[in-house]
């Protein structure tokens, strides 16, 4: 009987994992609601996979925001995040707190991921199902708005993969300009220019649409 | 001191929100705006261009995401990535039994297969050759006591009678 709880209680703690993690410290209480996010990805790197689970939880909703926007299929979206969250689970020993924060961190896989997945399937189109006219509002001018609406959406997911990630973490999550610049690699004045050129083909896109 | 030109520079790429803009230039941004009549209409242009980005975008949101859409996709973000982290079975160790030769095995694999075979077959055919020997032996020396009893109970000076 003792032998059965410490086998089934002890082991998982002691035993190398196939992914080659060892439990540390698990007789201290762990806390992982009020965690600060650097904690949890040090006790994710440790194998802690509730530690991990909690980082999912408070980051997944951004991140499936973010990738929605710059991949147009809901599902592409969903498999992008779900391997970005694994390879950040896989690479939690080489984040380092000091060099930034666990979002930073985050964005940075999803948007690479998405910039990927774009790259590879361009060009994307919006479905065709993206704004039904609706017939029952006569109103013309929330027709007009509408369109001028879709017109721009369009413009704004047809900016090429790095003037929409920018657009997106700047305009979308308000992230200011050196954050956003950090985390797709760019300098300040790189991304002081992807920024004015997207911004400069949506003006001109709702100059069109307006006639 | 932040020319007009920069100015109209940054609104291009940060839009009418001065949060947005590079923190170092803000305060001088701020100044220029009480001042100057066409920064603030630099401002304000940019600004309807920031309403029509955040209409088309909130307008996105609605068409692509439904009610309830955001929590559904992250139970399911959840699971997906729990199945993928989940490491493969963990056994603790046991004593597999006899039929596998008493060798300790962990997750299901031998741990020291051939070392263990090894010992087990060099101690097996050492106690086997062992056993012969004390056989034999033995055999003998029952042969060797009978042949002594017979010797034993022959009649004496039998061949002089």
């Amino acid at each position: 009987m003792q032998t059965k709880v410490w086998t089934e209680v002890m082991w998982p703690m002691v035993a190398d994992r196939e992914d080659g993690r060892r439990l540390r410290n698990v007789t201290a209480p762990r806390h992982y609601a009020t965690a600060p996010d650097a904690e949890l990805m040090t006790w994710s790197a440790d194998g802690d996979r509730r530690a991990f689970d909690e980082i999912v939880v408070r980051h997944g909703k951004f991140a499936l925001r973010v990738a929605r926007r710059l991949v147009a299929s809901p599902d592409a979206a969903e498999d992008i995040v779900q391997e970005a969250m694994v390879r950040a689970w896989s690479q939690a020993d080489r984040f380092e707190a000091h060099r930034g924060q666990v979002t930073t961190w985050l964005y940075r896989i999803v948007i690479n991921l998405c910039i990927d997945h774009r790259r590879r399937r361009q060009p994307e189109r919006i479905p065709d199902d993206f704004d039904p006219p609706d017939p029952g509002s006569g109103a013309h001018e929330a027709m007009e708005s509408k369109e001028r609406q879709m017109a721009l959406a369009g413009a704004l997911r047809a900016l090429p993969p790095r003037q929409r990630s920018a657009m997106t973490l700047v305009y979308d999550e308000g992230l200011s300009g050196a954050e956003a610049a950090r985390i797709l690699g760019f300098t300040a004045k790189a991304m002081e220019r992807l920024l004015a050129r997207a911004r400069a083909t949506l003006r001109q896109r709702l100059q069109v649409e307006r006639g | 001191m932040l020319t007009f030109r920069r100015f109209e520079a940054l609104a291009e790429s940060y839009g009418g929100d001065l949060r947005r803009w590079p923190e170092v230039e803000r305060v001088a941004a701020a100044a220029l705006l009480e001042t100057s009549s066409e920064a603030r209409s630099v401002l304000e242009r940019a600004r309807a261009l920031d309403l029509a980005i955040a209409e088309a975008n909130g307008w996105e949101d609605a068409t692509l995401w439904h009610e309830g859409e955001p929590d559904a996709a992250l139970a399911r973000l959840r699971s997906g990535v729990a199945a993928r982290i989940a490491p493969k079975a963990v056994r603790p160790p046991r004593w597999s039994g006899w039929r596998s030769g008493w060798a300790l095995v962990g997750g299901g694999q031998w741990v020291m297969p051939g070392l263990l075979r090894q010992v087990g077959l060099v101690m097996g055919g050492g106690v086997a050759i062992t056993a012969g020997v004390m056989i034999g032996r033995m055999q003998d020396a029952a042969s060797a006591h009978v042949d002594l009893l017979a010797i034993l109970q022959a009649p004496p000076l039998h061949g002089l009678w």
